[in-house]
């Protein structure tokens, strides 16, 4: 979905949107949202903070409008408690608006969307093309989903904190990560086996509230974007390139685990080179593992129809220590054809 | 290199070795089955001693790991991606230790270690059959210590050889080959070994030539670690320097 328009007098917007499915998507990373034209990139963040936001006034059977309020509330705190990042919300009141009216506010709510059926929520900007600073983001909630509140959950009912979170990644700028694994669906689409990030496309299975706490990848991502706490000066950063023959690997899927703490973050090649940068890493030894995107709906990365997903999952023969406030350079890793 | 070149190194090594030979050959060695009453010139308080030589340091094992994501389920679970193993490699060290004698039978010793040590990973068991590889980077060690010397002057090894207890604590600063990163930490050690003079002299600035043999344990806290918590690492080691006593 992708549109331009006039807003709030700004030369040009452009509005994106971010959907996370009931069942559909895999792989591994965090991901930043982000313009490119000839002159660059930019990716998308607030300037402006706090980010003001208002909730729709209207409940959905089993949710009503203050609780509503309440799991977004919680989700955004989650997202500010990020010590290395500098996050700011603030609740602007309840409105009677639809989540996607274009009106200068940022607006949360349920809305019915029986046509998307595998849509849980949908989060949608109007950004600065020239800056990539986010003007206006809305979030819908499929109404047309069973929702629940429930502190440990609630069979047969999606959790509404986990993916009130999961759109606030996206609210903040972050695109999909693709630490996750799927299978295929007998009936279409697929199934999570696991995730290692809140921003992996495709929920958790209803009654699961595993979704309502952060993981490093999300961490990373969000630090990355709106660094705070001394999160530059304490991290580093591994980059390189993935190759195949000799030429770069555009969207291949690298992953640094770091042995000490378990944790996994990732990012993707993003340049037709197959050059990749992941930052926010703690200072140290790290394992990387590079693998295709292959069991993913591209589209729920990269707005491009197809990727090399002809490789093999390789590990990078090499230990990787990871500088603080410093990278990791000159690493090539390389995949063969499966 | 000519004949006449080959015969002028030989003579030169006979005169330098006839020279040694000379000046060593005065060792005072006490007589059979008495104990000395004094210390040899070699182990008088103020004296100083030195060591060159080659430690062989233990490994040190990390553990293993799994890597792993939430699985989807309730309660939920991990979902292991791939495992690892991990372990700095046993291998030589090079030291130099200078030591001084308080008394008799105390002495205080600075050291100083180099060791280039392979850090390895082995990874297995991938979720999508990935090959299972060794990772690894060499770290380059440095360690500077200071030990307590307890030399047991009562027992004798040979003629000319005693046994000694030696404790001590030290640093360890660690830099892996791209020298990226560098990681400190404390070092303890404990051990034994023993000296043995094959010269004595009591004249001219050289007293004493040697053999020193020790095995120690370390404990080290800090420095490459793969584990959280910074645990207390145990490793040996044991090696044999050339000693010189002024």
């Amino acid at each position: 979905m992708r549109r331009c328009r006039r807003v709030g007098g700004r030369s040009v917007a452009v509005l994106l949107a971010c959907t996370v499915f009931a069942g559909s998507t895999p792989a591994q990373a965090y991901l930043k949202l982000g313009l490119r034209d000839s002159a660059g990139s930019v990716s998308l963040r607030w300037t402006a903070q706090p980010a003001r936001y208002s909730v729709t006034d209207r409940g959905v059977p089993g949710v009503s409008s203050e609780q509503l309020r309440q799991a977004i509330e919680r989700a955004f705190r989650t997202w500010e408690d990020v010590p290395t990042a500098s996050v700011r919300f603030q609740f602007g009141g309840f409105t009677s608006a639809e989540p996607l009216d274009d009106d200068n506010t940022s607006t949360l709510g349920f809305l019915s969307r029986p046509d998307l059926e595998r849509v849980l929520a949908s989060t949608s900007f109007f950004v600065d093309l020239r800056t990539g600073e986010i003007l206006e983001s809305d979030v819908f909630f499929n109404s047309s989903v069973p929702w629940s509140v429930a502190q440990n959950g609630e069979p047969g009912r999606f959790d509404l904190e986990s993916i009130a979170l999961h759109e606030a990644g996206h609210f903040l700028g972050l695109s999909h990560s693709a630490l996750g694994e799927t299978e295929p669906r007998s009936g279409g689409g697929r199934r999570v086996l696991g995730a290692g990030a809140v921003m992996f496309p495709i929920a958790f299975a209803s009654g699961n509230v595993e979704g309502r706490r952060l993981f490093p990848d999300d961490i990373a991502g969000v630090s990355d974007i709106y660094p705070d706490g001394g999160f530059r000066q304490e991290t580093g950063s591994v980059q390189g390139r993935v190759t195949k023959e000799g030429d770069g690997i555009f969207g291949a899927h690298v992953v640094a685990y770091d042995p000490r703490t378990g944790d996994l973050v990732g990012n993707f090649a993003l340049e037709e080179t197959g050059e990749f940068i992941i930052a926010g890493l703690r200072p140290g030894t790290h394992v990387l593992r590079v693998e295709p995107l292959d069991d993913a709906e591209i589209e729920s990365f990269f707005d491009q129809p197809s990727l090399d997903v002809d490789f093999q999952p390789t590990f990078y023969e090499r230990l990787v220590i990871v500088p603080r406030g410093g990278g990791a350079q000159s690493i090539e890793i390389a995949v063969r054809a499966r | 290199m000519t004949r006449a070149h080959l015969a002028a190194g030989m003579l030169l090594s006979t005169l330098v070795l006839g020279t040694a030979g000379e000046a060593f050959a005065q060792t005072r060695r006490p007589s059979a089955g008495t104990r000395p009453s004094r210390p040899s010139p070699p182990f008088r308080p103020g004296s100083i001693e030195v060591d060159v030589g080659v430690l062989w340091l233990g490994g040190i094992d990390f553990g293993s790991g799994t890597a792993a994501i939430s699985a989807n389920g309730i309660p939920s679970a991990d979902y292991p991606l791939f495992r690892t193993a991990s372990q700095l490699r046993a291998g030589p060290a090079y030291e130099g230790r200078i030591g001084v004698r308080l008394t008799r039978t105390i002495g205080v010793e600075g050291a100083f270690q180099y060791a280039r040590l392979p850090l390895e990973t082995r990874i297995s068991g991938d979720v999508e059959d990935a090959p299972s590889l060794t990772a690894s980077n060499d770290l380059a060690r440095y360690v500077v210590e200071v030990s307590g010397v307890l030399h047991l002057t009562r027992y004798r090894i040979g003629r000319n050889g005693s046994p000694f207890l030696l404790g001590g604590a030290g640093y360890v600063r660690e830099l892996d080959e791209s020298q990226a990163l560098a990681e400190t930490g404390g070092l303890y050690h404990a051990g034994g070994g023993f000296k043995y003079l094959f010269s004595e002299r009591t004249h001219g600035l050289i007293k004493g030539l040697g053999l020193r043999a020790d095995a120690r344990i370390y404990f080290r806290q800090g420095g490459f670690e793969l584990e959280d918590g910074d645990p207390l690492r145990r490793f040996v080691a044991g090696g044999a320097s050339l000693l010189v006593a002024f």
